[in-house]
């Protein structure tokens, strides 16, 4: 289990992570979701033991990952800046991380080569931005790491690619049981894949839990009458007579109080990711703005 | 787990030697050339009054701080950085790595060159190669040290440039700020010398005088070099202490810890003082000290500011507070030092503690009066205090090209005391008078370090009345050892003149010496290459009738040859 407590990050008088507590479960695959400048990298530098915490501590399985060689050899990463050696190759590469990483699998890294059929005499420094993620993707998954962390992973990918790449990961937690942590800004393909979800604003986490709970807990209700006063609205649109409403409580708990209601109509309908991330946000000073052209 | 982390050591140690592998190869081609072309000029790599081939001093001081970025450089680059500092290995082994890496880089073409080149030079293999390791280890540990305080290659390379030639800098900046509010003080420069690391290894060594007659011998030189390296490893250690608590984020800053940003500030704002000074003194008519010091120093503050903050929008409040409180800082120093809270320009060494005085006049710079006579002491003290009293106003901030008068006191803790005046002209008269006594004892200032040094002389005789019969002579050993043991004892006997100073009795100061039989030039000379070290090696001697002994032995001897 991957543990964040209590961690402050500042950078000169800036506060980039400000008390956040974060618990990652093994085998999740954990969606870590913000807007800009919330501080996702940062933690994702902290956990990786690039940074040393200066206040609170990151743990896996409760040892201490800064400056722990045990710990971070069980951890691969891919970072939204690449980096690769001038002139290095992907086999270049390959050499130099299995140097490196205690578990990496040769065989396993010739067959995601088959997949991905990247240029094999090409500097990794020449290829397009996609291709690079592919190749950061490549050595990483065949690092066989117990953890993977991946900023940004698909950003730059084609939809096939994409789809390959989530595909390999799922593989990937279904067979080895690898605990994943993915930050990213494309809400739609986290929810096909996440099971965990932490929504950070400012250097906070706001929200964290399992998606289904977080599904569970807020609701889009449609209805026309009088909105009933017991239920915790997070947002409210009206059109014409019909009201749409975001609200918090279970489903269950949203439909008994509507029955009770006596409305003409109302519905509950699912609610995605990308809304419950907007109206969670919505309430903690990150509007969204109407763009009127 | 622990054939793993030897298997990650390894990985990254093969990595930086093969992924850098076009640098040390370039640099063991240059070793050859280098030492070719020495070798083609017929230089011997290990002579005895060579020291140590300078080419190989600054050859060794660039490749040091070369691999000390290449190698660490990572630090700079925030991909890099971070990429490297997610893998598996703890801090210590990086840099431990590197370092070695870096060694290996610089033993192998050092190696090579001195199997290869070293023979045909006439050097001394193993000398060349212990010498040339120990000069990388100090320039390589130092250029470590600089990037682990910075962020970026530019401030990299100006904190190695500023720690190698500080002393210098300190001696510059000291002579042109401070040196001018204290009328008659001249900074002696060897003991700053004598802390510049490039210099030091290029010609002297810690327990030697500056001296172009010194040579050096191997055992000294390598005692030098030893604590230069050890330095280095000093400063190695030092730098895996700053590793650990750097902050990875300070990539691409100018310094890695911001406290040493007030530093970099004041260093600017002091050396841009000191250059716009200097510069308008000497190239323009503008020398007011204190406009061109503020000029200067505004200057340099800004321009500190804009490449600590990598931005032009630096006048702000905040700014102009910084620099009211440098200027404030730079002025309390100027003012002390103005005030001379230690009495610099008033003292006069005790006579007790002085072993000897020299009285040298702007026109003599090789030759002087000098005494070891306590009575004669007193009284040059006397005359010191009369020019304290009397000492003119300089025109320039440069006052040693304008000073007529210095006295040198060396003092018997082995001290030098050094002052410079320009004199009134009822002083200068009896600075002349001086100069111009034959019963007192003249001569070079280093006549018995010459005595010496007779393995390096070359004499050229001139007749002064008609410049005819000009020869030029090279003395054997037992030749030049004679010749100086005569010429020693003729300026103890009062019997040799300065041959800067041409007048005795009369004003006349144009006129020679009419009694003068032979002029000597001693010049100190290679006799294997015929170079010249040093202009200022070159002794005159007027040798007047009255050195009947000195004559004597002149006119046998160039009989001899003839």
């Amino acid at each position: 289990m991957l543990e964040i407590k209590n961690l402050t990050k500042t950078f000169g008088n800036f506060k980039a992570l400000d008390d956040l507590n974060m618990t990652v479960p093994t085998g999740a695959v954990y969606g870590l979701v913000g807007p800009n400048g919330a501080g996702k990298s940062t933690v994702i530098r902290h956990i990786t033991g690039v940074y040393r915490p200066e206040e609170g501590s990151v743990t896996l399985d409760g040892e201490k990952i800064y400056e722990n060689t045990a710990a971070k050899a069980r951890m691969a990463s891919i970072t939204d800046d690449l980096f690769f050696f001038n002139g290095a190759t992907v086999e270049d590469m390959r050499k130099y991380y299995s140097g490196i990483y205690p578990k990496f699998d040769n065989e396993l890294f010739k067959k995601v080569g088959e997949a991905f059929e990247l240029p094999a005499k090409t500097p990794v420094r020449r290829f397009s931005k996609g291709m690079q993620k592919q190749a950061a993707f490549w050595l990483t998954i065949s690092c066989r790491p117990d953890i993977m962390i991946l900023d940004e992973p698909v950003d730059g990918l084609d939809p096939v690619m994409r789809r390959q790449v989530w595909s390999l990961m799922m593989s990937d937690v279904a067979q080895q049981g690898t605990t994943i942590l993915v930050s990213s800004h494309n809400l739609r393909e986290l929810e096909d894949i996440c099971d965990h979800v932490g929504i950070m604003n400012r250097g906070r986490m706001l929200l964290e839990r399992s998606l289904a709970d977080m599904q569970g807990n807020t609701v889009k209700i449609q209805l026309v009458g009088q909105v009933p006063e017991s239920l915790e609205v997070l947002h409210r649109t009206d059109s014409g007579r019909l009201t749409t409403l975001i609200v918090r409580a279970s489903t269950k708990q949203a439909l008994d109080v509507l029955s009770a209601a006596n409305l003409v109509y109302f519905d509950v309908l699912p609610l995605s990711l990308e809304e419950i991330f907007i109206y969670e946000l919505g309430g903690v000073d990150y509007e969204i703005k109407e763009i009127i052209l | 787990m622990k054939s793993k982390k030897l298997s990650s050591d390894l990985t990254l140690f093969k990595k930086d030697v093969t992924r850098f592998a076009p640098l040390w190869l370039v640099w063991c081609v240059m070793y050859l050339i280098i030492g070719y072309v020495l070798y083609i000029n017929g230089r011997d790599l290990t002579d005895r009054y060579d020291i140590f081939p300078v080419q190989f001093v600054i050859a060794n001081m660039i490749y040091g701080f070369v691999c000390a970025v290449t190698l660490f450089g990572y630090l700079f680059d925030p991909k890099e950085c971070i990429t490297t500092h997610s893998l598996p290995i703890r801090r210590e082994n990086l840099f431990l790595v590197h370092l070695l890496s870096g060694l290996v880089m610089h033993i192998v073409p050092t190696a090579i060159f001195c199997l290869s080149i070293t023979p045909l030079c006439n050097g001394n293999m193993f000398a060349m190669f212990g010498f040339m390791v120990m000069q990388f280890v100090f320039f390589y540990g130092l250029g470590i040290f600089c990037v682990t305080l910075t962020g970026r290659k530019f401030a990299a390379a100006a904190m190695f440039g500023l720690i190698n030639f500080a002393s210098p800098l300190v001696y510059l900046a000291t002579n042109i700020l401070y040196v001018p509010l204290l009328p008659g003080i001249q900074l002696n420069s060897d003991p700053f010398m004598q802390f510049c690391p490039p210099a030091t290894m290029m010609y002297k060594s810690f327990d030697q005088s500056i001296s172009w007659i010194n040579g050096m011998d191997f055992a000294a030189y390598a005692q030098t070099l030893a604590i230069f390296t050890a330095i280095g490893v000093g400063l190695m250690i030092a730098s895996v202490v700053l590793y650990r608590i750097r902050k990875l984020e300070c990539a691409e800053s100018f310094m890695a810890f911001p406290k040493l940003n007030i530093l970099f500030v004041l260093v600017c704002t002091l050396f841009c003082g000191c250059f716009f000074t200097s510069f308008f003194a000497l190239f323009t008519m503008v020398s007011n000290f204190w406009i061109t010091l503020t000029f200067g120093t505004v200057i340099g503050y800004f321009a500190s500011i804009m490449i600590l903050r990598r931005s032009a929008k630096v006048f702000n409040a905040k700014s102009i507070v910084g620099l009211a409180v440098c200027t404030v800082l730079l002025a309390g120093s100027l003012l002390v030092t103005k005030m001379d809270p230690l009495g610099l320009v008033t003292y006069v060494p005790s006579a007790d503690q002085v072993a000897r005085v020299e009285l040298r006049t702007y026109e003599s710079s090789s030759n002087c009066y000098f005494t070891e006579d306590p009575e004669q002491i007193e009284k040059l003290e006397q005359l010191h205090q009369e020019l304290i009293v009397q000492q003119g106003t300089f025109e320039s901030s440069h006052p040693s090209f304008y000073d007529d008068t210095s006295l040198i006191y060396r003092m018997k803790d082995g001290r030098t005391v050094k002052r410079a005046y320009c004199a009134s002209d009822s002083v200068l008269e009896q600075v002349y008078w001086y100069m111009s006594q034959p019963e007192y004892q003249l001569g070079v200032r280093t006549i018995d370090e010459l005595l010496e040094k007779s393995d390096i002389i070359e004499l050229t005789v001139y007749h002064p009345q008609t410049y005819e019969d000009e020869e030029m002579y090279s003395l054997s050993k037992s030749d030049q050892e004679a010749l100086l043991k005569i010429l020693f004892d003729e300026c103890k006997a009062g019997n040799m003149y300065a041959t800067s100073v041409y007048y005795y009795n009369d004003t006349d100061i144009d006129a020679e010496p009419p009694e003068t039989v032979y002029s000597l030039i001693i010049d100190l000379k290679d006799k294997t290459t015929e170079n010249v070290y040093d202009m200022s090696n070159t002794y005159h001697f007027e040798v007047p009738q009255a050195a009947t002994n000195a004559i004597a032995w002149l006119a046998q001897y160039v009989a001899g040859q003839s």
